[in-house]
């Protein structure tokens, strides 16, 4: 006890400082008189004894670092380029891990997520969902319902254009996730009550905080669309809905859609094929999935036969429980992003691993080459009793200060970098992805494992090559020429190879990208996208009962046709590339045996539709104004849709049904159009119905115009002719399909972008890397290079014998590296469509982007090997 | 000879029971001690000598010595006298135990 007492004390500078005093008194004294031949290494006692009187461990460790940042302060180029390079590439990891976390891992901030499973992934109904609701009960103890976000205006003002995201719930909701209230009460199920529905809403943390600055807001009004609500509470900071990236700045009951939607609101919670709703249950404690699924499928099978108003033999109907209802586990939330950036995610981060390990490999090569040059510092060392293990725990150390150093600047990088690329993401068209990267313990552990991992990997070879060294070679030779090619020279080269290997991969990842992203942009999406403007009209002010506003759109189609400029007009519900659809069942009265699939997706068009989308006609014509509620009601069907089930015979003439509030209902097939698709990896069954033949009208409607004049041209005077028309209707939004097309690129783009950042920087550091290591050369051989040009040598024969240096890295590199591109470019087939992953045009590529970049850094130490001075570089030995 | 690993600590608390010495009074006295067999460098004794003190075994002071020459000398501690008491014991049993296994080799004649 008293002893570990004293050892303690020896830790206190103070007490420590007198001991040392101490001893170096008795040591000399005893030097005075004793015979200096039986004293024996008085250093290395002393250091013997030091390690008996403190804690050898600690006071090591504390050397160790002080002389560390000594070290490190000395050698200000190799700190500040090892600095960088790491935190950069520590902090890109960050970013994307915590990005990964947020999207792919984190478990729901909710009660018991491992019960939480949601049902397949197609939308329901609000039918659906309260039938559902009273019957699963067998299987899950809450059955629960949320709709996607919808961007509306919302402000606490009534005339704001201020927009916020919202989304309705079941009145349940809260209460089943066990989600409480920061502030007021959640939503509750006697909110949700289709008879007596309330206008509450209840606000998210961060709306709460951004809108009203975290005031007091409970019992005050919120204006949503046009209508007036009541706040009823604040949510708890880290609930964010179940759809991970949309995050809701609002929630309000299912029955207040009316509300937010008058014009058409109610038609969506009556109507039993207006599928607007993901459902989630919870499971019963007992209950497995597969059994759930057992009981819930002949509920799902029932709503299926009321929706479609059909009453089916009984072959049919086991034919319907085939189609068996899917539960998904849900403890991590449904995402649609989580399903589009999955893929993306995994290769960015393994691109930016790849490029901390590039950042590691110079750190390496530049230890190495300080090594070489402190050989004698470290053979002196040696020589006076240092222990190897010490030395070599020297060298780690200074790699662990750089890389401790380099994780806090990348923890004050990491966020911003997050932000930059959920900037460059979206859930679709205007709803921006909502995530937030949290800095928690499992972001620390990956940032201390990260950390750990560098200084191994940095400080490992250069510690091991340090105490390798030959002790006289060191002393004697440190810095002699003709004895200069020691033994760092190969590891060196390795290095340098290997610098070029990673490079290669890294770059030959990027010219992939961006290429693929070069091949999207010529993407039509099956329309002209140039001069193609899409314009979102509200009429609801306009008070206009359905079958009016029907009419009403077609109005406006007539006098915005007539706008100078206007090449021709047309309009939809649901638009282009904007992720809306409404999906629905189908028949065809000819089917190819492998056609099984019959659900799809549909929309209602006006007249001359793909005339003003400039989308193919491949079989038939178009709609017109002769196709009305009293002619023969007919379908334009998609390509795929024509393929799948006509094979090579034409579609056109054929009956197609569709399940329809007043039962099965027949259309006409009178065209076939190419797929408008807003991306390459799917093909949708897509029809589309005469918007004229159709009695419910929309919540708002897409305008598509033609357009031969500027978009700032055309849009006064179309403000203008709608004006004249009605001056209730107002302009919500309008947008050029081009950029429309291009948003729905973004997973390509942020690729690209990324790879391009990525790339640029593998590249900047594999020239600095060969930059070094060939000004490293050059230095290391001066004495060479004066007795070679003293004998005779040209300059061009001295240019030749560094250049073959870097000839030989770049050779050696590109051959391992090309290996390695081509085996792990496979990974990323999926994620590029236009080009061939391993076409061998893209690697040339990469290549010659990477030997020009190489020789001109080598350039500059060539030319100084070239302007050596024979009798300054001799006499300098 | 070098010295058994481990028995310098006793060997060093052995000499001090005659008086305070210098330390490299103590190496001195070891050699002496052991007939000239045991050669100890004065730089092994050190780390030895501060490790017993750290233990509380023996304490230090300036003094001057007979040749008037000023050294830090040691003495023992009773937790020393205590602790050189059972060392001692346990070491005679030690050296009884291995001489009884090495007794005499079969087919040597001395």
């Amino acid at each position: 006890m008293k002893a570990l007492l004293r050892r303690l004390k020896f830790l206190l500078p103070s007490y420590r400082n007198a001991q040392e005093h101490e001893m170096e008194e008795e040591l000399a004294a005893l030097e005075q008189f004793a015979p200096r031949r039986e004293m024996g290494n008085l250093t290395r006692a002393a250091e013997e004894a030091r390690a008996v009187m403190g804690f050898p461990l600690l006071d090591g460790l504390a050397a160790d670092f002080r002389y560390a940042i000594r070290s490190l302060r000395r050698d200000k180029a190799f700190t500040a380029v090892a600095f960088l390079s790491l935190s950069i590439g520590l902090a890109g990891n960050i970013a994307i891990f915590g990005l990964m976390d947020a999207l792919l891992w984190r478990e729901l901030p909710i009660r018991a997520p491992e019960q939480l499973v949601s049902f397949e992934n197609t939308s329901r109904s609000y039918f659906g969902y309260t039938e559902f609701a009273l019957r699963a009960g067998v299987a899950l103890e809450d059955v629960l319902a949320q709709s996607d976000v919808t961007a509306v205006s919302l402000s606490a003002q009534s005339n704001s254009d201020q927009k916020g995201q919202i989304s309705f719930v079941s009145g349940n909701y809260f209460q089943a996730l066990g989600v409480q209230a920061a502030l007021g009460r959640t939503i509750q199920p006697y909110d949700d009550d289709r008879g007596h529905p309330s206008r509450v809403v209840v606000l998210s943390d961060a709306y709460w905080r951004r809108a009203f600055g975290a005031g007091e807001v409970v019992g005050h009004a919120l204006y949503v669309g046009k209508t007036k609500f009541e706040i009823a509470g604040v949510a708890v900071p880290e609930f964010f809905g179940l759809s991970v990236g949309e995050a809701p700045d609002v929630w309000l009951p299912l029955t207040a859609y009316q509300f937010v939607f008058p014009g058409s609101g109610s038609a969506w919670l009556d109507g039993k094929n207006n599928n607007w709703l993901e459902i989630f249950g919870r499971l019963r404690s007992g209950v497995s999935i597969r059994r759930a699924q057992a009981i819930l499928t002949p509920i799902s099978v029932d709503i299926d036969i009321i929706r479609s108003r059909i009453s089916p033999s009984e072959s049919v109907r086991r034919a319907m429980a085939q189609n068996a209802i899917r539960l998904i586990p849900a403890s991590k939330g449904v995402s649609e992003l989580r399903e589009r950036f999955s893929q993306p995610l995994h290769v960015i981060f393994a691109m930016l691993a790849i490029g901390l390990l590039l950042a590691c490999v110079n750190v390496i090569s530049l230890q190495l080459a300080r090594a070489d040059e402190s050989r004698k510092e470290f053979a002196t060392r040696l020589a006076i009793g240092a222990g190897r293990w010490r030395v070599a725990r020297q060298c780690l150390t200074e790699m662990f200060v750089l890389a401790a150093a380099s994780a806090a600047a990348a923890l004050l990088l990491y966020r911003p970098l997050a932000s930059a690329v959920i900037s460059m993401m979206s859930v679709w068209g205007d709803v921006p992805a909502n995530l937030a990267v949290r800095t928690d313990i499992r972001l620390a552990w990956f940032v201390l494992v990260a950390g750990v991992t560098v200084t191994l990997v940095c400080g490992l070879l250069p510690a091991i090559y340090a105490t390798r060294q030959n002790l006289r070679a060191g002393l004697s030779a440190a810095s002699s020429a003709i004895a200069g090619n020691g033994r760092g020279a190969p590891l060196l080269r390795l290095a340098g190879i290997l610098q070029v290997a990673i490079s290669l991969v890294l770059i030959t990842g990027t010219c992939l990208f961006a290429l693929n992203l070069r091949a999207l942009r010529n993407f039509d999406g099956g329309v002209r996208r140039t001069g193609l403007l899409d314009v979102e009209i509200d009429s609801s002010a306009g008070g206009y009962t359905e079958a009016k506003a029907v009419l009403l759109d077609d109005r406006l189609r007539t006098r915005l046709a007539s706008v100078a400029g206007v090449e021709s007009a047309s309009f939809s519900e649901n638009g282009i590339y904007l992720g809306r659809n409404s999906s629905n069942g189908f028949d065809v009265d000819h089917v190819t045996p492998s056609a099984t699939e019959r659900y799809g997706y549909y929309d209602y068009v006006g007249p001359n539709f793909f005339h003003t989308l400039g989308t193919t006609i491949l079989a038939g014509r178009d709609f017109s104004e002769r196709d009305t509620a009293s002619s023969l009601p007919v379908v334009i069907v998609n390509q795929t849709l024509a393929k799948r089930f006509f094979g090579n015979e034409s579609p056109v003439g054929h009956d197609f049904y569709m399940p329809e509030p007043g039962g099965r209902k027949r259309y006409q097939i009178i065209g076939v159009v190419r797929d408008v698709r807003d991306n390459l990896r799917v093909s949708r069954l897509t029809w589309y119905l005469a918007a004229n033949q159709h009695r419910v009208h929309p919540f708002s409607t897409q305008f598509f115009l033609r357009i031969a004049r500027p978009r700032a041209v055309i849009l006064p005077a179309v403000r203008a002719a709608l004006a004249e028309e009605d001056p209730r209707v107002e302009i919500a939004s309008a947008k050029s399909v081009d950029e429309l097309l291009n948003a729905t690129l973004e997973t390509d783009r942020l690729l690209a972008v990324l790879g391009w950042t990525f790339g640029g920087l593998a590249l900047l550091l594999a020239s600095a890397g060969i930059y070094g290591l060939l000004s490293y050369d050059v230095a290391r051989r001066r004495s060479e290079i004066g007795i070679r040009s003293a004998l005779g040598a040209q300059r061009a024969d001295v240019a030749k014998v560094i250049l073959y240096q870097a000839v030989q890295m770049l050779g050696f590199g590109l051959l391992i590296g090309g290996a390695a591109a081509n085996v792990l470019t496979r990974f990323v087939r999926a994620l590029v469509f236009q080009i061939r992953v391993n076409d061998p045009r893209i690697e040339i590529l990469a290549s010659v982007i990477l030997i020009l970049s190489a020789l001109a850094a080598a350039w500059f130490p060539v030319v100084r090997a070239t302007r050596v001075d024979p009798i300054r570089a001799l006499r300098a030995e | 000879m070098d010295v058994v690993q481990g028995t310098l600590d006793m060997l060093v608390l052995r000499t001090l029971v005659f008086g305070p010495l210098h330390g490299y009074g103590i190496a001195k006295a070891i050699e002496t001690g052991s007939g000239g067999k045991l050669d100890i460098e004065f730089g092994s004794l050190y780390p030895a000598l501060k490790r017993v003190e750290q233990k509380g075994w023996v304490s230090s002071s300036w003094e001057t010595s007979d040749s008037k020459r000023r050294a830090k000398f040691y003495r023992l501690t009773p937790a020393g006298r205590r602790q050189l008491q059972a060392e001692h014991s346990q070491w005679t049993e030690f050296v009884r135990a291995v001489a009884a296994i090495m007794g005499p080799l079969p087919g040597s004649n001395t």
